[in-house]
């Protein structure tokens, strides 16, 4: 009798250690959306390949560095990253150690590593929009980001090695708002 | 109605009908144990609970574009909550019943996996594939106790490699190496494998628990031991000194030796790297430089290498303490002395020599063993590891090719020689 009520007892425990753990994923979520420090990022590169997906965009986010650190590939790496003159945000350094000092880094991870040139793509690498409007935020993309005068920027809030993609700009409008008009 | 209704109904005396009654266990769906009968409707209620997720899912996803955020979140918990609902049902009424539990262990885990994806689709988040995967062993590991569910076991076992590889990022598990977590995760499973053994069935998850952890203890040291070859080559040999230590138990040694992973793999691993040892060229590559300071070598590391070497070294005290010296596996002292010579730091050319000359000690005990038991499978095992060890001999020094040609011929009759001999021995005694 005993044992059936230690065992009635630690499901309702279970339960409620599940729903927290689903919580805290929430939570996690909303944290970083809300007091993640806001930074742009330029896209400059375009594959045509970019706009094969159904409802999304790829934004070609690869990045390049160069070091004499031993990195294979699928290890984890930490970007920090930070403000620069003009607004954007620029990468100033790479390691596989978490950085202490700062919370503003995002984990990615190297995809190609030859001759101590390390590949790796951010992990805000994907925008998503409602199957509907598909075919004019492609066109809208396309357009924009082979003509050199406009600028072509991602929004991102990043908070302790997480990032989360919030929206896609050109030339400080949201490509949401151009569709909506 | 089950059979001790149909029993108590019938006209059998007690003491007849109590003799009888396990004969019928293997037909009653509704019994406590694992058995082959009620092994596929087990089956078949895992793959009835992943379709009817996959199908939500389908009818979801059609859908997901208009719905709102609120809704998505209700949606994303609403597999969640049926599952906890017949996890209750099955533990408040169905206890004893094992597909029950089984199943609904099998659809909680999938209930939460789906919630996690759902929340991350919910933000268009996938980049934390290792974090949710995680987080699915943490929530399934208490139902693996709550319901004594093997199949969710095993589950658990899956989802755990990540840890490995994954630095992650949950508060619980970044503070600690990547090592320490997975061994902590290791260890949580292991009260239920040991629940599983002492049921004393020929459970096919026990076998499966046996291949897995000793299969997982193995890449675990090769890909913790990175940064000094010796190191590795001393804490795997320990190792597997005691995981021969542990197939010779009793009770694996009177079980089935499908059961006795920890036989197999122990004792195949370390003839193998004494072969590779063997080799001049592996030896230089491997050993370039002197061990180097401990300063180099991570904590992690040197930890796990004085648990398994002092585990190794205590077994082996005993082992002395209970058995006569000749009844004692040879293999302990073939790892033991290769621990040593590369212990004493000795020079490569003569740790060459040393290597060989016990391989080659150890193979002629084994052939003797053999001659003198009557084992033919013993005797084979020596004279394979001869062979093996002439022939990479052979290949390692420039010897003309027709040498080398009559000595493969002379070891071939050597072999179908001896072997010819014990057998005619068998028949003779016989």
């Amino acid at each position: 009798m005993n044992k059936k009520i230690l065992i009635r007892f630690s499901f309702v425990f279970a339960v409620l250690f599940q729903l927290l753990l689903l919580f805290s994923f929430i939570y996690d979520k909303e944290d970083i959306i809300n007091n993640g420090s806001e930074f742009k990022f330029m896209i400059t590169k375009f594959k045509p390949s970019n706009l094969d997906g159904r409802n999304y965009i790829c934004l070609n986010l690869k990045e390049e560095f160069i070091s004499d650190e031993k990195i294979q590939i699928f290890d984890n790496l930490f970007v920090s990253i930070k403000e620069n003159s003009d607004g954007f945000a620029s990468i100033t350094s790479i390691s596989k150690e978490r950085p202490v000092d700062t919370s503003d880094y995002v984990k990615a991870i190297s995809f190609h590593s030859r001759y101590g040139t390390t590949n790796y793509m951010l992990p805000f690498n994907i925008f998503y929009f409602k199957e509907v409007y598909a075919d004019e935020i492609k066109s809208i993309y396309k357009k924009c980001i082979k003509d050199s005068s406009k600028k072509v920027y991602a929004l991102v809030s990043i908070k302790n090695g997480k990032g989360l993609l919030k929206d896609l700009f050109i030339d400080d409008v949201s490509i949401m708002d151009m569709i909506e008009k | 109605m089950n059979v001790s209704e149909l029993l108590k109904h019938s006209n059998f005396k007690p003491k007849f009908a109590e003799k009888i009654k396990p004969s019928y266990k293997d037909q009653n769906i509704n019994s406590s144990e694992l058995t082959n009968s009620n092994c596929l409707i087990l089956l078949f209620g895992i793959l009835v609970f992943m379709l009817v997720i996959l199908g939500m899912k389908t009818i979801i996803s059609h859908y997901w574009d208009s719905l709102s955020k609120l809704s998505r979140f209700i949606i994303a918990f609403i597999p969640f909550f049926i599952a906890q609902t017949l996890c209750g049902y099955a533990i408040f009424r169905k206890k004893d019943n094992v597909i029950w539990r089984e199943c609904v262990g099998v659809f909680i885990f999938l209930a939460f996996g789906s919630a996690i994806l759902m929340i991350s689709k919910i933000y268009n988040f996938y980049n934390d594939l290792g974090d949710s995967v995680i987080l699915c062993a943490f929530a399934i590991l208490p139902f693996v106790y709550i319901l004594k569910s093997s199949v969710t076991s095993l589950i658990y076992l899956l989802l755990i490699i990540p840890i490995f590889f994954y630095s992650s990022s949950l508060p619980v598990l970044s503070s600690l190496s990547n090592e320490l977590n997975f061994s902590i995760f290791l260890l949580a499973i292991l009260p239920y494998y040991y629940y599983l053994y002492r049921k004393k069935s020929d459970n096919i998850f026990l076998l499966i628990f046996n291949w897995v952890v000793s299969i997982y203890l193995v890449i675990f040291t090769f890909l913790l031991m990175n940064s000094d070859s010796r190191i590795y080559i001393i804490s795997s040999l320990s190792l597997y000194s005691i995981f021969t230590y542990i197939g010779d138990t009793p009770y694996f040694k009177n079980n089935s030796i499908a059961y006795n992973s920890y036989k197999i793999i122990g004792g195949v691993n370390i003839l193998i790297f004494a072969c590779f040892l063997s080799f001049q060229n592996v030896l230089d590559s491997v050993f370039i430089e002197k061990l180097k300071s401990f300063e180099s070598i991570l904590f992690s590391e040197l930890f796990f290498t004085i648990l398994f070497s002092s585990i190794f070294l205590i077994l082996l005290f005993r082992e002395f303490l209970m058995k006569k010296i000749q009844n004692i596996n040879c293999l302990y002292y073939l790892s033991l002395a290769i621990i040593c010579f590369i212990l004493f730091g000795l020079s490569n050319s003569i740790l060459l020599v040393c290597i060989n000359v016990v391989l080659f000690v150890y193979s002629i005990i084994k052939v003797i063993d053999g001659f003198i038991k009557n084992n033919i499978l013993r005797m084979n095992l020596g004279l394979t590891i001869v062979a093996v060890l002439a022939s990479l001999r052979l290949i390692d020094y420039d010897i003309e090719f027709n040498i080398k040609g009559l000595c493969f011929v002379g070891l071939g009759l050597i072999v179908l020689g001896a072997n010819y001999y014990l057998i005619e021995k068998i028949r003779y005694n016989e």
